[in-house]
């Protein structure tokens, strides 16, 4: 196969060295309106499709053919389109102020860069400066508020943190959703480093948040199916096209040494959590209900008022206790946790001679996080260079080297999880006084005089959460790099290259739980011990994406009215991925010496699996794009993929696209073009998407050997020296069909006063059908799970772009305002096989589903029984019934997203705001259930705790259809500690929210105080990011970004007591050299 | 334009011969996760797996809160929803998910014995499946048989079982079971050794199984359908050859054999998830007719609330989990059915399928009733002593160890003998100063009192080790007849008497016909 690959590439050039034709390079310029380099200004030859983008410092070089009459057409976010006639080898370009535009230079599928007047689909880009405003730590999160069409959600938005990019809505059940990431025209592995088990939840984050946002030149978004076509199946969710930065070239003829460009940025940010829940200050510890009232041992605030009298709390040692005022801690959660802590620096070198460029940058991130002994530390370097070598050959070659080494703690429900055994505190133990666990009234183990090991903790159920954190200990080191070589041949009309990418990880996750048995001291606490056998838990990933795209582009101008653009390349994708997962399980196991976490150290067999996936796919595509005066355009795509994960003789789809567009104001003169519409294009596309199955789906059936499991516990073979295999539970079909995406959309972009108020519309209809999923199956067929072509998922919805610049002032002062509104409507529109729903996730009776008729991620379980919207109570106990079957509930989908930022600048002083909010949805929390059977939640106080009766409630009458209003009182007691267990709808939480999502002010100094000194550029300024929160007045318990299922997991909503969300603030410097 | 043509069919003959070597460029797809085959050696021991997991954790917890031999500890809360009677239909996914799985691989099991031409693997895998299939319909009553585990391609693909009456699930594993008997041959030699869990390959031993279980679906057919129960048994002991299980045939798979071979209850408690949290505390329900009859087993079922000495054997009023006396005043089972989560003892607690005091307490209750058609040379309660002493037999080493500690003085009461000496003391009440109520077996009475007797003596051998056939049993007859309601009930007097279909199966198979509710008694219960 590769012979016959770097075949093609050898023919293809030499077909195209027939039309050799000469060029030349022009250098120049670019200038802002105060005479400052302008970086990222994109320069097209009018009429062609050859084009740069300056450097940061405003140059700019590109190859020309000879001959006069070339005309530059210079593009820069702010500024008027200029075009200008080339007359000299170097010229100085400067820019005039503009607002907001909608054309410009964008960087498309296939790092091909279009005039965006050429777009028959909606996109957005952004540059260097917009997506790093806020200075957040990951280029995915720094798109949030920016991209109109985009649902971002960033679980703990600080360091290492997950975060999901959805672009108009979720497509697929079995796979991520996720748009893909795609970096200098390479695709990258976008995996989860999260462990996401349904009661333990560690977030490492995921894979795509390892990009440095200083080392982006550009962004483009590209929301729908039409753009990103050529990316075949993997680009079904949409795409988001990273460009990094690339040096420039001296100037040709310069006499001057060739010069580096040196950038300095320093970044300290400070981290604090977000939202804390509300707690309810009037009871403490106890549980005066339904057993002892003041309770030492309670993780129950069920007990008396509080009274401020003075009371032993704990256990009694050597005949002594502690003593506290019997009041109420208000911030003993909050002081649990420390200031997070991130320096973040980075240096990039570039420059570059006559033929060749180079970028080199290295950024180090140290962080500590907001649970004690969490860290976060990443190091990456760049090298971008390009080198245009003899015989109009060229080429590029991008490396870029990851490291990262965290620590993190768990969320959820299981005995390591921190924030499970803080949140289980009653409301008047000082939590911060439980820090010094050496000492025997906090400890949870240590040796008494007998030698048996003891604990002297207060609590009997929930472990120190100091010693959890410093016991617990999960790690994850991430050695990853992404690169891609290219080879190309350019010559007049024509260019052709290929490029051989690749993205290579090596993961591995560490989790060590502490051994520990001890017996409490105080015989009033006899019988509740602490044991763990103690474990180590180890995954190492090892994930390869390797691929070779061969494309050739011939541009030509047909006439003078008539141009034409023809790409075709060819794709080929491997994807390997390999883990090994080793456990010694504390609950089937253990360690032998405690603290000693080695594989050896085990008093019985240690749990090994070795999963490894194959995928390779092979596809050709092509683009063809007219245009009619540039004023219509016309873009024809077309791809066939051909996949290994299914069935051979039905592993190949063809899918098309087209989409048009009409810069209708070409058609207008005089003054309503000058003064009212300046620019307005409509535009529509139709385009398709295959996508394959995951590997193995069409694989019947297996056996293997694995454990024997009940509700908890396993038996693990082999069993008394016996190997046992069982057949897989999940069935594979031979006959799947690919998934296919049909998507349709209508815009405009418009610009109105001079480019003083510019629109942007799309409407947008998807459909995606023959959705293959991993669909449970009933279990009397004798397995659990069964691949298949399921149903179809629709999206439709509208995105709105809109930038205004109020003021605008030749001294220089200036106010832009920017906003964003997105609205996707989501549905299952059908289901095959009966089914009504499918799971998507959740857990303890909460299902996540996909249901028939309601948005994809409907929330699905027991909820009180309503009777014409009264809920229906127990005539005897005054308590709510539940329902006997599950009900949909709410989505985790928003009703509609939108954003809305302020720019103020003067001069250099810049003032940036963005706000951003999400209306609607719910998510289900875990801290709510909880805080209500601990009795530490606000509404567990109503009533003074007495019985009141439930508000409009109704009671049926015996076994008839009558119901009669309710007048009996419930316990507030056996609701919340009882009833509530059953009603897991009681747990979802309105997820609306408005965030003040960056604020900025920083300051330019201008170049004349510094002109003869080694600096280039000095920037300074303060900022935060998710800075404040406002939520909906009934949610008291979380911010609702956060999540258990990581950035990938498709059971989003879903808070299993996850880790916290935090605000970040700080200050930078930059400078340049 | 010839030239640009020619860049065209240079660059389409470039892409076609692309195209035509990719054929096995993307033939990477054969699973490497998994095995393409098995043996029978290797899926015999699976299956037995899935079903002792399944009667040792579900099945035996359910069947002992509802059969009352245990209740919630005070001190945790994981089974409270047994004590309310309200248990959520996800409540029972594992059980209902783990017997189909079970049953899946017995019929893997038979299917690639069958290519092999091993009958005796077919024989155990038939029989099993038969077993495995009436704790499915005794727990839930209708369910999917004649179409279910047909789910892979070459088995119809079919996703969406149809349920099956109840009757008709015991009609067709009378059915299995009597051509299990057609395959056995005690003295095949290609029958499994070690790699059968319960027996080792003992086929006689298997044909013993098979009779009992036959008397045991008989049995539990025995008033709905006398007519055919009585025929089916009457065959059977007019048959030349047929034996039940005797002293020594427990059929039981036993555990403790490694850290991850723990018996599957301990396995549970002390998980991860559990914590070792100590959810399992004995039922005054039991303790309290066990303690007022002197009968020794209750040293062996449950703990002496108090290891320094002194201790009692207390139980907990079934469903007052919301005690205001500390939960170690209270007794919990034992380690011997693996029902104390913080003893590494409890690892080794055997599961039973089918023990020799069960059989015995089947056949006496055959013989009281008259349906053995042709004598057995042995008597109702002669069978019915057997029944006793069969459980104290089985239970000796654990009765030696409470002897033990009554000497040492763990019990605030003497102890008279240990083993199965116990036995002998028991009966005659030496223990107690007089024999208890249930050891004096009303000979000369009517069928319904010596039923009472056989099923409540049945049900004290059961005590946690057989949970969920004492909850059939006593859903059956009505006996023992002291059963409380719990202090949490939900559904006032109306005790569970089924399971309820998961939402994993409900909203799954396109075939089923509607949940039914926990109170609601199944085919053959007509008490």
């Amino acid at each position: 196969m590769k012979r016959v690959c770097s075949l093609v590439v050898v023919l293809l050039m030499f077909g195209i060295q027939v039309f050799a034709q000469n060029t030349h390079t022009v250098t120049g310029k670019v200038l802002d309106e105060s005479g400052l380099g302008y970086p990222g200004a994109g320069i097209t030859l009018k009429g062609t499709h050859i084009g740069t983008v300056t450097d940061i410092n405003g140059d700019f070089l590109l190859d020309v053919p000879d001959g006069t009459g070339n005309i530059l057409v210079v593009q820069a976010i702010g500024y008027n389109t200029k075009e200008v006639k080339e007359t000299e080898q170097t010229m100085t370009i400067r820019l005039q102020t503009k607002a907001r535009e909608l054309e410009g230079a964008v960087v498309t599928a296939q790092a091909i860069k279009r005039e965006k007047r050429e777009l028959g689909y909606g996109s957005t880009t952004l540059n260097s400066d917009d997506l790093t405003s806020g200075s957040g730590t990951s280029a995915l999160s720094d798109l949030e508020g920016k991209v109109a069409g985009a649902n971002i959600t960033s679980s703990t938005g600080g360091p290492g943190g997950s975060t999901r990019v959805i672009l108009r809505g979720e497509k697929s059940i079995i796979k991520d959703n996720n748009a893909l990431i795609v970096v200098d025209g390479v695709i990258t592995n976008n995996y989860d480093r999260t462990k996401s088990d349904q009661l333990e939840q560690v977030d490492f984050g995921n894979s795509g948040n390892d990009l440095d946002p200083e080392e982006i030149e550009s962004v483009t978004v590209l929301n729908g199916a039409s753009g990103s076509v050529l990316y075949g199946a993997a680009g079904a969710n949409g795409v988001i096209l990273y460009t990094t930065k690339a040096g420039k070239h001296r100037e040709t003829n310069s006499k001057k040494p060739t010069k580096i460009d040196i950038t300095f940025k320093t970044t300290y940010t400070q981290s604090d959590i977000l939202k804390y829940a509300d707690l309810q200050n009037s009871y403490g510890q106890g549980n005066i209900y339904d057993g002892i009232a003041n309770d030492r041992r309670e993780n129950f605030s069920w007990g008396e008022p509080f009274d401020g009298q003075l009371r032993p709390w704990g256990q009694v040692i050597d005949g002594k206790s502690l003593v506290k005022p019997y009041s109420a801690q208000p911030d003993n959660i909050k002081s649990f946790f420390n200031h997070g802590q991130d320096l973040n620096n980075f240096v990039s070198l570039s420059g570059g001679n006559e033929t060749s460029t180079y970028f080199l940058s290295i950024n180090s991130m140290n962080s500590s996080g907001v649970i004690p002994s969490t860290f976060y530390n990443k190091y990456s370097i760049r090298f971008n260079g390009t080198t245009q070598l003899s015989n109009n050959f060229y080429s590029a070659i991008n490396v870029n080297y990851i490291n990262s080494y965290s620590r993190a703690e768990a969320g959820g429900q299981n005995s390591g999880s921190v924030l499970d055994n803080l949140y289980e505190t009653a409301r008047d133990i000082p939590i911060w006084e439980l820090n010094n666990y050496n000492n025997p009234f906090y400890s949870m183990s240590f040796n008494d005089q007998n030698g048996i090991e003891r604990y002297g903790y207060y609590g009997a159920y929930y472990k120190n959460p100091y010693w959890v954190a410093n016991n617990y200990d999960n790690r994850n080191r991430t050695d990853r790099m992404i690169g891609d070589v290219k080879l190309g041949y350019k010559k007049g009309e024509f260019d052709v290259f290929d490029r051989v990418g690749v993205d290579v990880t090596s993961d591995r996750s560490t989790y060590k739980t502490p051994a520990i048995n001890s017996q409490p001291v105080d015989p009033f606490y006899t019988g509740d011990n602490f044991t763990n056998a103690g474990g180590l838990s180890q995954v190492n990933y090892a994930g390869l994406r390797l691929y070779n795209d061969l494309i050739a582009n011939w541009k030509h101008e047909l006439s003078n009215n008539f141009g034409i653009n023809v790409l075709a390349g060819h794709n080929m994708t491997v994807q390997n991925d390999a883990s090994l997962i080793a456990t010694i399980d504390p609950g089937t196991n253990g360690l032998v010496i405690p603290n000693y976490y080695y594989f050896t150290n085990n008093t019985g067999p240690i749990t090994v699996t070795n999963p490894i996936t194959q995928a390779r796919r092979f596809g050709v595509y092509s683009d063809i794009t007219l245009n009619y005066q540039r004023e219509i355009y016309l873009d024809l795509t077309g791809r066939n993929d051909w996949s290994s994960t299914l069935q051979q003789d039905h592993n190949s789809y063809f899918y098309p696209g087209a989409s048009g567009s009409w810069v209708f104001t070409e058609r207008l003169k005089g003054n309503f073009k000058d003064k009212v519409l300046n620019f307005g294009k409509i535009r529509a596309g139709a385009s398709g998407v295959g996508n394959d199955a995951v590997p193995y789906a069409n694989n019947t059936h297996g056996y293997y050997q694995g454990a024997i499991s009940s509700a908890f516990g396993s038996i693990v073979p082999p069993f008394n020296n016996q190997p046992a295999y069982q057949i897989a539970s999940t069935l594979g079909y031979p006959g799947l069909k690919p998934e296919q995406t049909h998507d349709y959309e209508v815009g405009t972009d418009l610009s109105f006063l001079r480019d003083r108020i510019s629109v942007s519309f799309t409407y947008y209809s998807s459909i995606t059908k023959n959705l293959i999923t991993n669909v449970p199956v009933a279990p009397s067929s004798g397995f659990l799970s069964q691949y298949e072509n399921i149903g179809d998922i629709s999206n439709k919805g509208e995105e709105l772009t809109i930038r205004g610049t109020p003021i605008s002032t030749k001294w220089g002062l200036k106010w832009d305002l920017f906003g964003t509104y997105t609205h996707n409507l989501s549905n299952v529109v059908s289901l095959t096989n009966g089914l009504s729903e499918v799971s998507l996730g959740g857990y303890s009776g909460m299902d996540i589903v996909a249901a028939v008729g309601h948005p994809f991620g409907t929330f699905y379980a027991n909820d009180i029984q309503y009777w014409n919207g009264h809920p229906v109570v127990s005539a005897t106990t005054g308590l709510p019934i539940a329902t006997t079957n599950p009900v949909y509930l709410g989505s985790y989908q928003p009703k509609f997203q939108a954003s809305w930022g302020t720019d103020l600048s003067y001069k250099g002083l810049k003032l940036h705001l963005l706000f951003t909010t999400k209306q609607g949805g719910e998510f289900y929390s875990r801290n709510k259930m909880d805080m209500d059977f601990n009795g530490t939640s606000t509404e567990t106080t109503v009533n003074s705790r007495n019985p009141y009766v439930w508000a409009n409630s109704v009671y049926q009458v015996g076994a008839t259809t009558n119901y009669l209003k309710n007048t009996t009182p419930f316990s507030p007691y056996q609701y919340y500690t009882n009833t509530e267990a059953n009603l897991p709808a009681q747990g979802l939480v309105n997820a609306s929210y408005v965030k003040l999502q960056e604020a900025t002010l920083s300051y330019r100094i201008p170049q004349k105080y510094y002109k003869n000194t080694v600096f280039g550029s000095l920037e300074a300024g303060i900022f935060g990011n998710n800075l404040l929160l406002w939520t909906a007045k009934s949610n008291k318990y979380d911010d609702p970004s956060e999540t258990s299922a990581g950035a990938t997991g498709n059971g989003q909503g879903f808070n299993f007591t996850a880790a916290p969300s935090l605000r970040n603030y700080g200050g930078f410097l930059k400078v340049t050299f | 334009m010839s030239i640009n043509k020619k860049v065209i069919i240079t660059v389409a003959i470039g892409l076609a011969l692309g195209v035509a070597s990719c054929r096995k460029f993307l033939n990477v797809n054969q699973n490497p996760n998994v095995s393409q085959t098995a043996t029978v050696q290797t899926l015999l021991p699976a299956a037995e797996l899935y079903v002792a997991s399944t009667v040792g954790v579900d099945l035996e917890i359910n069947g002992s809160f509802w059969a009352e031999y245990w209740t919630q500890d005070p001190g945790a809360s994981q089974y409270r929803v047994l004590d309310q009677y309200a248990p959520n239909p996800d409540y029972f996914s594992t059980p209902w998910t783990n017997l189909y799985a079970a049953a899946e691989n017995f019929k893997q099991l038979y299917a690639l014995a069958d290519t092999l031409h091993k009958k005796q693997y077919m024989a155990i895998a038939l029989v099993m499946k038969a077993y495995t299939f009436q704790l499915i319909t005794d727990a839930w009553g209708d369910a999917p048989y004649t179409q279910a585990l047909n789910g892979l391609v070459i088995d119809s693909n079919i996703t969406s079982p149809k349920y099956d009456a109840q009757k008709t699930i015991y009609n067709g594993i009378l059915v299995n079971i009597d051509s299990a008997l057609s395959l056995m041959n005690t003295a095949d030699a290609a029958a499994p050794g070690p790699d059968d869990l319960v027996y080792g390959g003992n086929m006689a031993k298997w044909e013993k199984f098979a009779y009992t279980l036959k008397l045991r679906i008989y049995m539990r057919m025995s008033a709905i359908d006398p007519v055919t129960a009585q025929a089916g048994i009457t065959k059977l002991y007019t048959t030349s050859g047929v034996a039940f299980i005797g002293g020594g045939d427990d059929a039981f798979v036993g555990f403790g054999y490694s850290t991850t071979n723990k018996s599957p209850l301990y396995a549970e408690e002390s998980s991860t998830a559990l914590s070792g949290i100590q959810n399992l505390v004995g039922s005054s329900t039991c303790i309290d007719s066990m303690n007022s009859n002197g009968d020794p087993r209750m040293y062996v079922f449950y703990e002496a609330t108090s290891a320094s000495g002194g201790g009692t054997v207390a139980g907990l009023t079934q469903g007052d989990y919301g005690s205001t006396t500390l939960s170690t005043g209270f007794s919990i089972p034992s380690t011997y059915v693996a029902g104390d989560a913080n003893n590494t003892a409890s690892t080794n607690a055997p599961v039973n399928l089918i023990t020799s005091a069960e059989s015995y307490f089947l056949q006496a209750e055959v013989v009281a009733k008259g349906w053995e058609g042709a004598s057995s040379g042995k008597s109702d309660d002669s069978l019915f002593y057997y029944g006793i002493m069969a459980s104290f037999n089985y239970y000796s080493t654990a009765l030696t160890a409470a002897y033990d500690n009554a000497l040492a003085g763990v019990y605030g009461v003497a102890f008279p003998l240990g083993g199965i000496s116990a036995y002998n003391d028991y009966v005659t009440g030496q223990f107690n100063g007089a024999p208890g109520y249930w050891t004096v077996y009303p000979t000369t009475g009517t069928f319904a009192q010596k039923q009472r007797f056989i099923l409540t003596q049945k049900w004290f051998a059961m005590c946690g080790n057989q949970g969920f056939e004492a909850w059939c049993e006593q859903r059956r007859t009505g006996y023992p007849d002291f059963l409380v309601q719990s202090l949490h009930s939900q559904t006032g007097a109306n005790l569970p008497k089924r399971f309820l279909y998961p939402t994993s199966e409900s909203t799954r198979n396109a075939n089923f016909p509607g949940e039914v509710l926990l109170t609601v008694k199944t085919w053959w219960d007509l008490f």
